[in-house]
């Protein structure tokens, strides 16, 4: 349809804001509160504009354009009133700098941005030369501020992790408050109380935490003042360039966009504009990565175990020692473990010289097991995120969704808001259970039997509990069911047998099927790699049949084994009981370049968007330039098409798992800890981490620790038929009541069993 | 059946009740007993009668004899020579003022006399929790004509023909609004009724609901068949415990009768009507904040279009009216809408019902023609200004609205006239003020409410009003200069024309009346740092007049600072330091000391 804007006549599609058809038409009307990722909201006034035949002054960010409209957006009363709404909206705001006659030649002869405890103006502002509060003010050329300053007072809210939220800044465009509800649908915020009292927080006092947020950032990303900001980069100022890449940390390999300033990584934001995008990501991606690459205590020099203790050595030293002890070495007695986050480049690279310049077959990852073949082998024929959109209904199965697989949430969200049935299986309380028609808690200790019954009830029709009927019933009756499959199966001492289960159920029903893996570039490792199983390596190391163990990136053993020699190189220095002898400092993502293959088998590049320290180099520097020492060259090869091979699991001894009772009442969930990057935990790296998802801490139920009297922080004894430990306590509502979580980092399971029956008091001191 | 020769109308409306006329009715009734006359006389509660400034009311029918401020101790007396003797008692009577003689009958009490109800019309003649009674007056028949012989386009071609302009302050043509919803493509419809009423002051729709809920009930049926609704909701604030009450007895009496739910009176229509209360904010007026609430969110307005007709309660078309325009159905539908367009002017047609508060003898609620002028309402139906004070100026609309000063008293009351002056209707409010009253501290005051009430979504509304209270408290205290009174105009209009809802658009209303009319005020306020009406504490000093002052100790003993000092016979010494500017000592000389003049408060003098 054709509408007239100042006097111009424009083609417009249909159903689009007189905003939006401006915005195509490159005529500009300022607007804050207005975002393309969500509804109008009407709330700011400035993108005001006269339209004949509607009286006042409607906003342009909530009209629909109509044929025939006749539209001005820059009259002479409307630069007058936007002069006088900005004013009102700035006499709230810490203007200092704003109109200050003084600006530019201050701002010249700052070096540094200031980095205050109170925000009072721009200079002192996070987001100083990067604020759409200071674009609009520019455009509208307001040299004045008639009205008296309100300053609201309120204290800078610190205590959450990662972001930091300075209220006395806040405009009350609500784009954060819309954001998380209708983009991320966490509904974490909201405005309290209304008129000048407004505030932005968690109802009924919660902390974010309390109130459920994951952290994903999108509501910093879209603030347009500095009210809302990374801790992690507060003072860094506007970043100098902006870099696509991806996120190494698990299969789903999201998008990022990577922010550098000054020669260093400072930050990472979803794709898309800057200010714009809320993005679909995870904490993990979101604000961990920029603390990992710029983790002080990374390996910087190489060191060597001399008799007297470990020194300080150079590169070429070092590469001469690990040439030195491997040249002569026989292949048989070498292992190698390479870390599911290396790329396919670097994996290549180790494969090649582990094989053929080593003659080695002794090559693994310390998180291949029975229960990851059995999950990677299911994968094969696992469908894409965009698929979900389709399903009929969904059914997740043990996924946590609380900080991770942000996209997988979204669309299940997504989905159950426009009318998919969603049935939640498990332990946890995540971002989707509110979403969730029911909540099926499988009877403790019994997740085995849970599934054999349904197929049982499949095969032949009988032996099914109320719950099996009903969720077979909501199967059958759906032309396209999805089950989203979560990773507690890597942990689960049943796994493996209850994947097949799964498997048999999804074949029957023809069903289809989404899995998370949470290690970056595993489907890389097996492909280039034809790897054998931990254990099988573990059990040749304390055999004594291995004399040379080489870690590139991978952290398999929390103490020594009884082994000669032991080459640790990564980003990230080992366990101090491994007593390594060789340490090797390597290049970390957002240093190199390299590939990865992320979970829809797709080859994703991404390039290096800094340099290494001085002293160190990449994975495949190092195993080239040691190669070469040898004498050998390295021919790396990545074949076009790739497959993966996957290990034979081995036969284990099986475990009979017990269920709760009066003695071992509650049942302890134990995972050991995915959310690393090579060798090292994101909670070591980043102290907000810690805070949201501690690791070796119990953490239980509201419900249940009041009914034991347990308040946060105490010490608590959990002890099982067989293992009795002592943990602080965490109280919180992401576990199911009846149910304890524990995150590990040891090597294997700390009780006799996961899931456990145990029993928990408080530790009389 | 019963028959009685006698009907005692105990006023039961809020104002009364909290006088205590449940008791009166109580004591009433014993002392009919104790007299033997229960087989004679007969007591009953109704809705209030309006004329809140003498309750507790007792009308004695036949006859219509009217008694005022009736307390406990009168009863006796009354059911002795009333109801026993049949000599009215004419110290219980209205007396108009102190030379005339006491009024008999309610009908020549000039309060009553001059209003016509319509609207009103079972006030104060039935009791409102028994359906019976109003079935008795003629109730429900428009529904049954509505249902039997008319289709739902009749319905809204009458009230078209009736001209019937939303009475909650819009005045939007309820005929037009109706059928936008009628024709919206949805089959699924709401009704609302917007029982939320916030205009300090205002009384009107509760009044409604606790004298005469099924008037509402039986206009929103008929809105229900006309628009093709199955469900309604009344959206009252739970500020009226007793309206909400009697609205839930008369919902279930009318549900008992088989006027709601399922096959209404034996049509096809089904329709049943929910109370949702509201929560204390005053924003919740507002259609799209109001709508928001009942479906569970913040009561925050969203931007129009699309308009609620069009997409309203979850996304449905929805029509929306307030109680007072409901309660005219019944009425339009029964007599036709000729017969209410041929009462109130060309662009304002049918009655309005108006809570008359303030500095006025008869403060009340009172229904009137639309055309009437502002003078008759003041000064036949009110009774004038009390006091002998001189008349100021009358505030309409509550706080949306603006004042209008003694040249303007001739204006006839309608929509637009109204609107011209620089006013609105309103809700119907009617605030009288005398020269006691400062307009600059009352603008401040209405300014203030709305600071307090505006949801703070949009920047206008949120940050102007508080900015305008600013410059207005400058104003009161003395503080301000000329600039900030060019400030203040510029940025009311702004607010006015770019805020989101009603509300952020009329706040600056009382400004703007108040700068066109009473700017002399204003500029007094801030050039010679005087207030004319002797209110603004900055701007005032107490004087004792050592001349007149017998030396009583009155305003000693009254002085909460202890600024008033001096012996028995002497005249007192008034310190300026200490003077908190309470006005107890002045009160105090001019009602109940001696000497009655000695105290006065001077304004604007040179320190």
């Amino acid at each position: 349809m054709k509408i007239t804007i100042n006097d111009r006549e424009i083609e417009v599609k249909e159903n689009i804001t007189i905003l939006k058809a401006a915005e195509d038409n490159d005529i500009y009307i300022p607007h804050i509160c207005a975002h393309p990722q969500l509804t109008p909201y009407g709330g700011c006034r400035l993108c005001i504009v006269e339209v004949d035949g509607l009286r006042g002054y409607p906003t342009s960010c909530t009209t629909t354009v109509k044929d025939g409209m006749v539209i001005r957006t820059n009259t002479t009363v409307l630069s007058e009133m936007r002069q006088e709404i900005i004013q009102l909206m700035l006499s709230d705001h810490p203007s200092g700098c704003l109109i200050c006659d003084e600006e530019e030649e201050c701002s010249d002869n700052q070096v540094t941005i200031r980095k205050v405890g109170a925000t009072t103006g721009c200079r002192w502002c996070p987001n100083d030369k990067d604020c759409e509060l200071q674009k609009i003010v520019e455009y509208l050329e307001v040299n004045e501020i008639k009205f008296p300053v309100y300053y609201q007072g309120f204290r800078v809210e610190k205590e959450d992790p990662f972001f930091d939220r300075d209220y006395n800044l806040c405009i009350y465009c609500g784009r954060c408050v819309r954001i998380c509800q209708e983009h991320r649908k966490s509904n974490v915020i909201t405005m309290n109380q209304r008129g000048k009292l407004t505030t932005i927080s968690p109802p009924y006092k919660m902390t974010h935490i309390e109130g459920g947020c994951e952290f994903c950032g999108a509501c910093v990303s879209v603030c347009p003042t500095g009210s809302n900001f990374e801790k992690s980069r507060k003072w860094a100022g506007k970043p100098d360039t902006y870099n696509d890449s991806f996120c190494p940390l698990c299969d789903l390999n999201c998008d990022v966009q990577v922010l550098e300033k000054k020669k260093k990584i400072i930050g990472i934001l979803p794709p898309g504009d800057p200010h714009q995008s809320g993005g679909d990501l995870c904490v993990k991606g979101r604000f961990c990565l920029s603390e990992l690459v710029n983790y002080p205590e990374r390996i910087k020099l190489p060191e060597f175990k001399f008799t007297e203790g470990y020194g300080v050595i150079t590169n070429s030293e070092a590469i001469q020692k690990a040439a030195d002890v491997l040249k002569d070495a026989d292949g048989e007695r070498v292992a190698f473990y390479l870390s599911p986050n290396l790329s396919l480049e670097e994996l290549a690279t180790a494969n090649y010289f582990a094989r053929k310049v080593l003659n080695s077959g002794n090559i693994s990852s310390s998180v291949l097991d029975n229960n990851l073949i059995a999950m990677i082998s299911l994968a094969q024929e696992s469908i894409s995120i965009e698929d979900i959109k389709s399903s009929d209904c969904i059914i997740s199965l043990f996924v946590n969704g609380n900080y991770s697989y942000a996209p997988v949430t979204l669309e299940v969200k997504r989905a159950a808001d426009r009318g998919v049935p969603y049935y939640q299986i498990g332990w946890f309380e995540d971002t989707t259970s509110r979403f969730s028609e029911k909540q099926i808690v499988i009877p403790p200790g019994k997740e085995k039997l849970f599934f054999r019954n349904i197929v049982k009830f499949l095969e032949k029709g009988s032996g099914a509990s109320a719950d099996i009927k009903e969720l077979v019933r909501l199967i059958k009756l759906s032309p396209l069911p999805t089950f989203i499959i979560g990773h507690h199966f890597l942990d689960m001492t049943e796994g493996v047998e209850i994947l097949q289960s799964i498997k048999r159920i999804i074949e029957l029903t023809a069903s289809r099927f989404f899995i998370t893996i949470p290690y970056g570039n595993v489907s890389g490792l097996l492909s280039i790699v034809r790897a054998k199983l931990n254990s099988e390596i573990t059990e040749l190391c304390n055999k004594g049949k291995i004399d040379i163990l080489y870690l590139v990136g991978d952290s398999p053993f929390q103490d020594r084994p009884p082994v000669d020699f032991i080459i640790h190189q990564s980003s990230f220095r080992p366990p101090d009981k491994l007593q390594a002898d060789l340490i090797i400092p390597a290049a970390v993502w957002g240093e190199i370049s390299g590939t990865y293959v992320d979970i829809h088998k797709r080859r994703k590049k991404f390039s290096a968007v800094v340099s290494p320290g001085e002293d160190i180099l990449t994975n495949e520097e190092i195993i080239l330039k040691i190669s070469e020492e040898i004498g050998k060259k390295i021919m790396k090869n990545i074949p076009e098409v790739l497959e993966i091979f996957l290990p034979n699991k081995i036969e284990r001894k099986k475990i009979k798992l017990s269920t709760p009772d009066t003695s071992f009442p509650y049942m302890l969930i134990e995972e050991k800890t995915h959310n690393f990057y090579q060798n090292v935990s994101l909670n070591t790296v980043s102290s907000g981490m810690r805070m949201i998802l501690p690791e070796e801490t119990l953490i239980m139920n509201p419900e249940d620790a009041y009914k034991l009297g347990l308040k946060n922080n105490e010490s608590v004894i959990v002890e099982s038929a067989n293992e009795r430990k002592i943990y602080l306590l965490l109280i919180r509502k992401i576990i199911l009541p009846g149910f304890l979580y524990l995150i590990t980092t040891g090597e294997g399971l700390s009780y006799e069993s996961n899931p456990c029956p145990v029993h928990i008091r408080r530790e009389n001191v | 059946m019963e028959q009685h020769r006698l009907h005692l109308l105990v006023c039961a409306g809020t104002g009364c009740v909290a006088n205590q006329s449940f008791k009166i009715k109580e004591e009433l009734e014993k002392e009919i007993q104790k007299k033997g006359l229960s087989d004679e006389v007969k007591v009953i509660t109704t809705g209030c009668q309006g004329f809140c400034e003498r309750g507790p009311i007792v009308i004695v029918k036949p006859g219509d004899i009217f008694y005022q401020q009736v307390k406990e101790k009168d009863i006796p007396l009354l059911v002795e020579e009333h109801l026993l003797k049949g000599r009215p008692v004419e110290k219980l009577m209205y007396i108009p003022s102190k030379k005339e003689p006491p009024v008999q009958k309610m009908m020549d009490i000039g309060f009553f006399k001059h209003q016509r109800l319509v609207v009103l019309k079972n006030r104060g003649r039935l009791d409102p929790e028994n359906i019976d009674e109003y079935i008795g007056f003629g109730g429900y028949q428009a529904l049954e004509k509505a249902l039997s012989e008319m289709t739902p386009e009749n319905i809204i071609d009458q009230m078209k023909i009736s001209g019937l302009r939303g009475r909650g302050g819009a005045g939007f043509p309820t005929g037009r609004k109706w059928e936008f919803c009628k024709k919206a493509e949805d089959p699924t419809k709401y009704i609302v009724c917007n029982a939320d009423e916030g205009d300090p002051g205002a009384f009107m729709d509760r009044s409604i609901l606790e004298s005469d809920p099924h008037a509402v009930i039986e206009g929103m049926i008929i809105g229900a068949y006309a628009i093709g609704a199955e469900k309604g909701f009344i959206y009252v604030r739970s500020e009226y415990p007793l309206a909400v009450k009697r609205l839930k007895i008369a919902l279930l009496q009318a549900e008992d009768y088989g006027l709601l739910g399922e096959n209404i009176l034996g049509t096809r229509l089904n329709f049943s009507i929910d109370i949702i209360q509201g929560a204390g904010a005053f924003v919740c007026g507002e259609e799209t904040a109001l709508l928001a609430s009942v479906e569970g969110n913040v009561g925050r307005p969203r931007p129009r279009p699309p308009y609620p007709a069009e997409k309203g309660l979850w996304g449905k078309p929805t029509n929306i009216n307030n109680v007072e325009t409901w309660a005219n159905v019944p009425g339009i539908i029964s007599r036709g809408g000729k017969w209410f367009a041929s009462i109130g002017t060309e662009t304002s047609k049918g009655t309005k019902i108006f809570s008359l508060v303030g500095k006025i003898n008869n403060t009340g609620l009172v229904e009137v023609p639309m055309g009437i002028t502002l003078r008759e309402i003041i000064y036949d139906i009110g009774g004038g200004v009390p006091n002998k004070k001189k008349f100021k100026a009358v505030q309409t609309g509550g706080p949306s609205g603006g004042c209008l000063p003694e040249e303007m008293l001739d204006l006839p009351i309608d929509y637009d006239s109204l609107t011209k002056a620089g006013s609105i209707m309103g809700s119907g409010g009617m605030i009288v003020l005398d020269e006691d009253t400062c307009m600059v501290d009352l603008t401040r005051y209405f300014l203030k409410f709305t600071v307090e009430e505006s949801c703070g979504k949009c920047t206008p509304c949120r940050v102007g009003t508080r900015n305008m209270v600013d410059i207005l408290d400058k104003i009161t205290e003395g503080r301000a200069v000329m600039e900030d009174l060019e400030k203040l105009e510029v940025l009311a209009r702004t607010v006015k024309a770019t805020a989101l809802c009603g509300l952020g658009q009329t706040a600056p209303n009382p400004v703007l009346t108040t700068l066109k009319y009473f700017r002399d005020e204003f500029e007094a306020h801030i050039l010679k740092k005087f207030c004319p009406a002797l209110v603004c504490r900055n701007l005032i000093e107490f004087y004792v007049i050592e001349e007149k002052c017998t030396g009583c100790q009155r305003c000693v003993s009254v002085c909460p600072t202890g600024a008033i000092t001096g012996p028995r016979s002497q005249p007192h010494n008034l310190d300026p330091d200490k003077c908190i500017k309470c006005r107890a000592c002045y009160e105090i000389c001019r009602f109940d000391a001696i000497a009655g003049n000695a105290i006065i408060i001077k304004s604007g003098e040179e320190e």
